[in-house]
């Protein structure tokens, strides 16, 4: 193996960890920046954002909490699967591509209900997540093949 | 295959040792050399590593260790996900719930804020705060709802904080060190909020929250409670332990309220009411105390203290007693589960007169300046009262059954009528509070010399013209009100009922020289101005006024007469009796029809009211000297 090649894989694996940790994170960060609802996580966040008369098309109060939870819920998954399967693995890229897309609908959600100024690092996080874990499990095997450099081509083959 | 066999005959030629590394190491540089041979070709590709040379144990160890930390964040994530569906308040300690309310606070979100404070004290505060943030979007109060402190900027810093024990699942958590910053940002308000703000900046302020109580030497603190296995800020608690320890009273008996429950309280709602307020005439201090639910407001765990305080206050008075009686009670209960609703009606008397309650009404003793009266504006204590309060007859004492015994909760009762005030205000009287009356959508354009009718105790007190001015246009105008009995005149009663200001076309305030109090106002240019004619709060009269603003030159004389505080003018429905307190003198300036009391009354300040039940109006000089 080059060594270009395993730094590029351990990268990828790295963005795939780190995508799942930030998942997992944005759980405790705050997902309203300020005012009503920013000391609140989870159902009562959600529930209190409802509450005050913002909703979302064809998300419920009870989708939208779900959605919530999913978020940190597939990051945890995302290491399960990393463990067992390793980051280019067919479940890894799976769960890299519906934790993307829970990540930009709980954000879109969010943004819907309490406007974009007062959206805090939650869904931030959340959003930078799901991207890095889709950048670790769907890099390209051409990107992972570095070309080798100059210098090796000329090594002995005995070597 | 045919790799592998080469490199080991490769390796048997050159005698090396055969081992299994050296055969897998041996295939390795073959596979090297052949990805480099393709590369030379045109692919110059790195190849795809299949084997890695760490360790396979160790790989396969890391690999399991993310496998069981992820296993670990999912059961987190549930155990997060279940605790928040059945309870999501509280905190895991004391300096925790603190440090919750502060985070709170510095992200103005009153409701978390409400989230962590005990849930017996706050009962339907959450609630309330929802109600109260979503009305106050309704009346463009605030931008939106869900920020209702938008433009205010709070924030707590560099808390340091030391817990200590006072009792099992109570504890006293000291501010050490900290720093509270408030600002105001007014770009950010409402425009409605700017407009009521049109004078002031911007504003910030800072203080050191370790010395919040340090005037009265004492430590800045909050007492936080467990309950459910979760750490609560106390509210309550905390207020009662300053009170114990500012008057260096005896210590509280922490939780005695809540283990000798089955002992307190009364078996009935109404029993719980009407053993409150005999308590509250014999000056029963320890019975009152037991009356309230001990959960909600500690009282019972501070009675010796408290006790403690009533005799101090009672030596220093000289053992007076007091004279409040109650003459007469009843009480009427409705039941719902563990919460009664409770309509009190009683009446007495104090050393001042008799006081009277109906619900919510209340009308005390004539030279107590505190009365709620339905139907007509509420007075405290002499100065001015909103034409809200959230009180009516149909005001209820809640109470609430804990261990079988009933309990009455001022919390509850509290929240009820804050919660009918919310609902009941609307955009006009909101814009009257906020002393920008102009904001309100006129009511129609003025007809000088056409009267106006304001009712009382309602925001109908407050009406708004449009009337198109020319530039020196004098305008003078007079209120009226119907007799006032005695027993409700006040020392308020020489002054003009109403009030009338008046805005100009650029949105400023022509400055009020007193248009209802004989002297004309002078317009300063041609344009729509806005007129606005409000009830004053400084009387407690009941029933409507009528204000009526002519063209100075065609006021009546009535209209022309200055009645600051010390002259003697009153006004009726029928007239505005004028006379001095010496002379006793009197004439009827003005008559409007509809009145048909026709009795005379005289109030605490020997002012003469007569209605006199004259239709045609009619408009006489004033036979007495000026006023004023």
């Amino acid at each position: 193996m080059g060594e270009v090649s395993r730094r590029r894989a351990r990268f990828a694996d790295g963005c795939y960890l780190g995508g799942g940790a930030a998942l997992l994170a944005s759980a405790f960060m705050h997902w309203i920046a300020r005012g009503t609802g920013s000391g609140l996580r989870g159902h009562a966040l959600v529930d209190t954002l409802v509450a005050l008369g913002k909703h979302v098309p064809a998300l419920s109060a009870a989708r939208l909490t779900i959605l919530w939870y999913l978020v940190p819920a597939l990051g945890a998954v995302s290491w399960i699967v990393y463990g067992l399967l390793g980051a280019r693995s067919r479940g890894a890229r799976f769960v890299a591509l519906a934790a993307l897309v829970v990540s930009v609908l709980s954000a879109g959600a969010f943004r819907q209900l309490a406007g974009t100024a007062r959206l805090g690092w939650g869904p931030k996080v959340a959003l930078l997540g799901g991207v890095a874990l889709c950048a670790g499990a769907w890099v390209p095997d051409a990107w992972l093949r570095a070309r080798r450099p100059a210098a090796r081509s000329s090594e002995p083959a005995s070597a | 295959m045919s790799d592998m066999r080469e490199a080991l005959n490769g390796l048997a030629r050159r005698r090396a040792p055969r081992g299994f590394d050296n055969v897998l190491a041996g295939a390795a540089a073959s596979a090297e050399r052949d990805a480099a041979a393709r590369d030379s070709g045109g692919d110059d590709l790195d190849t795809i590593p299949f084997v890695t040379s760490e360790p396979v144990a160790r790989r396969q160890s890391a690999s399991s260790m993310i496998a069981a930390a992820g296993v670990a964040a999912l059961v987190l994530v549930g155990t997060f996900a279940v605790s928040a569906v059945v309870g999501s308040g509280g905190a895991g300690s004391a300096e925790a719930a603190v440090r919750r309310l502060a985070d709170a606070v510095s992200h103005e979100d009153a409701l978390a804020a409400a989230d962590v404070l005990a849930p017996d004290e706050v009962r339907s505060l959450h609630g309330t705060l929802d109600h109260a943030a979503r009305k106050a979007a309704e009346l463009q109060l605030v931008q939106t709802a869900s920020a209702p402190l938008a433009g205010v900027d709070f924030n707590i810093h560099g808390l340091n904080l030391s817990t200590e024990s006072l009792g099992n699942g109570y504890a006293k958590v000291t501010v050490d060190a900290g720093t509270f910053s408030a600002a105001t940002h007014k770009a950010q308000f409402s425009p409605l909020m700017q407009k009521v703000l049109r004078d002031s900046d911007d504003n910030s302020a800072q203080s050191d929250l370790a010395e919040l109580a340090g005037g009265d030497d004492l430590p800045t603190f909050v007492v936080a409670v467990r309950r459910d296995g979760r750490w609560y800020v106390s509210a309550a608690y905390t207020v009662l332990e300053y009170v114990r320890e500012y008057n260096r009273a005896p210590a509280a008996d922490f939780g005695s309220g809540e283990r000798t429950i089955s002992t307190l309280g009364a078996e009935s709602p109404d029993a719980a009411v009407q053993d409150s307020m005999r308590a509250l005439q014999r000056e029963d201090w320890s019975k009152l105390i037991s009356m309230v639910l001990p959960s909600e407001i500690p009282l019972y765990d501070y009675r010796d203290a408290l006790t403690t305080l009533a005799r101090r206050s009672e030596a220093e008075s000289d053992h007076s007693t007091s004279s409040f009686t109650i003459d007469s009670m009843s009480t009427a209960s409705q039941v719902n589960g563990d919460i009664a609703k409770v309509a009190l009606t009683a009446s007495g008397t104090t050393d001042s007169g008799n006081w009277r309650l109906d619900g919510g009404c209340f009308v005390g003793p004539s030279d107590e300046n505190v009365s709620f009266p339905c139907g007509g504006d509420p007075v405290y204590f002499g100065v001015v009262g909103a034409t809200l309060t959230g009180l009516d007859k149909g005001s209820q004492i809640t109470v609430v059954k804990q261990n079988g015994r009933w309990f009455v909760s001022p919390v509850s009762t509290v929240i009820d009528v804050l919660d009918h005030f919310i609902t009941q205000l609307d955009r006009r009287s909101l814009l009257t509070l906020l002393d920008v009356p102009n904001q309100i959508p006129p009511d129609g354009p003025l007809t000088l010399g056409r009267p106006i009718v304001l009712p009382a105790g309602t925001s109908e007190g407050t009406k708004v013209f449009t009337l198109q001015g020319h530039e020196g246009q004098n305008l003078l105008g007079l209120a009226t009100t119907p007799s006032i009995p005695a027993s409700t005149a006040s020392s308020y009663e020489n002054y003009p009922p109403a009030q009338a200001r008046v805005f100009a076309p650029d949105g400023s305030e022509v400055d009020e020289v007193g248009m209802l109090d004989g002297q004309s106002l002078t317009l300063p240019a041609d344009g729509t101005y806005i007129v606005v004619v409000q009830r004053s709060y400084l009387s407690r009269r009941v029933g409507d006024v009528t204000v009526t603003i002519w063209d100075a030159a065609d006021a009546p004389a009535a209209a022309k007469q200055q009645h600051d505080g010390g002259s003697s003018c009153t006004y009726t429905l029928v007239g505005a009796s004028c006379s001095s307190t010496a002379s006793g003198s009197s004439s009827i300036d003005r008559t409007l029809p509809g009145d048909n009391s026709g009795q005379p009354s005289t109030n605490d300040r020997g002012v003469t009211a007569t209605s006199v039940a004259t239709p045609p109006p009619t408009f006489a000089v004033p036979t007495t000297a000026p006023h004023g």
